[in-house]
């Protein structure tokens, strides 16, 4: 009774030395493959992206000029994740037709408390009510800022159903089950024309995707980018916008 | 006087007692590690951007007491995960960085002046009091991701030259943390009392002046103009 621990120990432990020294190579190329499995499988995600721009909208940015991208925060029920708002700057500096894009952070600290989630304009006519002070005015100035643009929503995990069991015991560990959930990001971008003090357009980012884990000894996560992709659409309608309407205003 | 297995008996008691009592040794030794394992410990660590205000020509004297600059919360709730959070300094950087743009002067004064109105406060213009009344948090227990909501309850005193009470008001901030992704629970709790402070440095920035009292009492006593974008230096002690 007792020693039958030991030598169930001592089984796996030999199977496992021999499966090691016999199949080195080949196991080499299947770790290889299941970590390219795990980076290319992903869920799947749709996108819905939607543009509403003003008809009579001149919308011109010259080289030195700058956007700033900021995230609505005043809502009790969410926030717009500020690593949202840095992803769609990248997406929108990045390229040959990119764009000056200033740090949320950088802006907000240094237009400290005008743009705090308490204080924070909520239409284009309320920058009025602080572009009176003369040195609040002089700092959005030092940032040569054209356009700003905010963006409003969130990720949200909206479903998720099955379970997944691990254990561990003696002879090893393994995991056994399937689950699976359902997120969606809903992210409106507002761009203002600090210039002109008007409003210049609305997008829209709509992006559902659902996540899959199955486990049959590992987990194997297929996780749906719902959020990053949902960026990635933004940041290049932005992107889009921007540049074609200044193509056309220089034609 | 011992029969050969009486002794051996003996000698399983005596050797059961001296593991028992080594044992026991081990575990009174260990138990306050354990226990302080169990205790999420923070020190509240940001900094503030100073803000863009105009400001009051006014000499301001401040008091902080040894209740706000040792502010200490402790969690008593059973149920609840132990917190023992310091952000009493945290507080007094915060208001070393906003009162310095928000009035042209700005001391800071020894607690024992309230109690003795006669003996300094007369060399300035206003004396101002915060106080911290209430610090409450939910956890992620209570929110499901790993999101620390906080608010914080302030009483808000203004006391003239003369020492009579100007104003008295309650403030609250509010912080959330921003992000839930990848963080240790201090650094998630970090981060909503620095969303809190920061809320409480915009709130009052702004607000001072709307308070009734203090608009009255600046209509009254017409503060010295000041040069626009000036900012005073560091608060004197």
């Amino acid at each position: 009774m007792t020693q039958s621990p030991v030598i169930l120990t001592q089984t796996s432990y030999s199977l496992s030395s021999r499966f090691s020294s016999s199949w080195a190579l080949p196991r080499s190329w299947l770790t290889l493959l299941f970590i390219t499995t795990f980076i290319t499988l992903n869920g799947c995600t749709t996108i819905t992206i939607d543009e509403h721009k003003q008809a009579d909208a001149d919308i011109t940015i010259e080289s030195h000029q700058s956007v700033v991208i900021l995230g609505r925060r005043h809502s009790s029920d969410y926030e717009t994740e500020p690593d949202l708002i840095s992803c769609i700057g990248n997406v929108m500096s990045n390229g040959n037709n990119g764009l000056n894009i200033i740090e949320e952070q950088t802006f907000t600290d240094s237009l400290y408390p005008w743009f705090e989630p308490r204080t924070a304009p909520m239409r284009v006519k309320d920058l009025n009510r602080f572009l009176k002070n003369e040195a609040v005015a002089q700092a959005i100035d030092a940032f040569n800022i054209r356009y700003i643009v905010w963006v409003d929503g969130n990720t949200e995990t909206t479903n998720s159903s099955g379970s997944i069991g691990c254990s561990i015991s003696v002879g090893g560990a393994g995991c056994f089950g399937f689950g699976t959930w359902d997120k969606e990001s809903d992210y409106e971008a507002t761009i203002w024309d600090y210039h002109h003090r008007e409003n210049r357009g609305q997008i829209s980012a709509d992006a559902q995707g659902t996540s899959y884990m199955p486990a049959v000894v590992v987990p194997i996560p297929l996780i749906a980018r719902v959020q990053n992709n949902a960026c990635k659409g933004m940041g290049e309608q932005l992107r889009n916008f921007f540049n074609a309407k200044a193509a056309q205003a220089q034609q | 006087m011992f029969s050969q297995p009486q002794r051996n008996t003996l000698r399983q008691i005596r050797d059961y007692h001296q593991r028992a009592r080594r044992n026991m040794a081990i575990l009174l030794f260990a138990l306050p590690f354990f226990l302080a394992s169990c205790t999420n410990s923070l020190v509240v660590d940001t900094e503030f951007p100073s803000p863009i205000v105009p400001q009051v020509g006014i000499t301001m004297g401040v008091v902080y007491d040894e209740a706000l600059k040792s502010f200490t919360y402790k969690e008593e709730d059973k149920n609840r995960d132990k917190w023992v959070i310091e952000a009493g300094d945290a507080h007094t950087r915060l208001f070393d960085q906003i009162f310095p743009a928000m009035f042209a002067d700005v001391n800071i004064l020894e607690n024992h002046i309230l109690e003795n109105h006669e003996s300094g406060a007369g060399n300035y213009d206003l004396v101002l009091y915060p106080q911290i009344k209430e610090f409450q948090y939910s956890s992620p227990k209570e929110t499901r991701i790993k999101i620390y909501e906080v608010w914080i309850k302030y009483h808000m005193q203004v006391f003239n030259a003369n020492g009579d009470l100007v104003a008295d008001w309650l403030m609250s901030a509010y912080g959330k943390t921003p992000s839930a992704f990848l963080q240790s629970k201090e650094e998630a709790m970090n981060q909503a009392i620095s969303v809190a402070l920061r809320d409480l440095g915009a709130t009052l920035s702004i607000g001072f002046v709307k308070v009734p009292e203090i608009r009255t009492w600046l209509e009254e006593n017409k503060p010295r103009p000041v040069p626009t974008n000036s900012v005073s230096a560091r608060p004197k002690t």
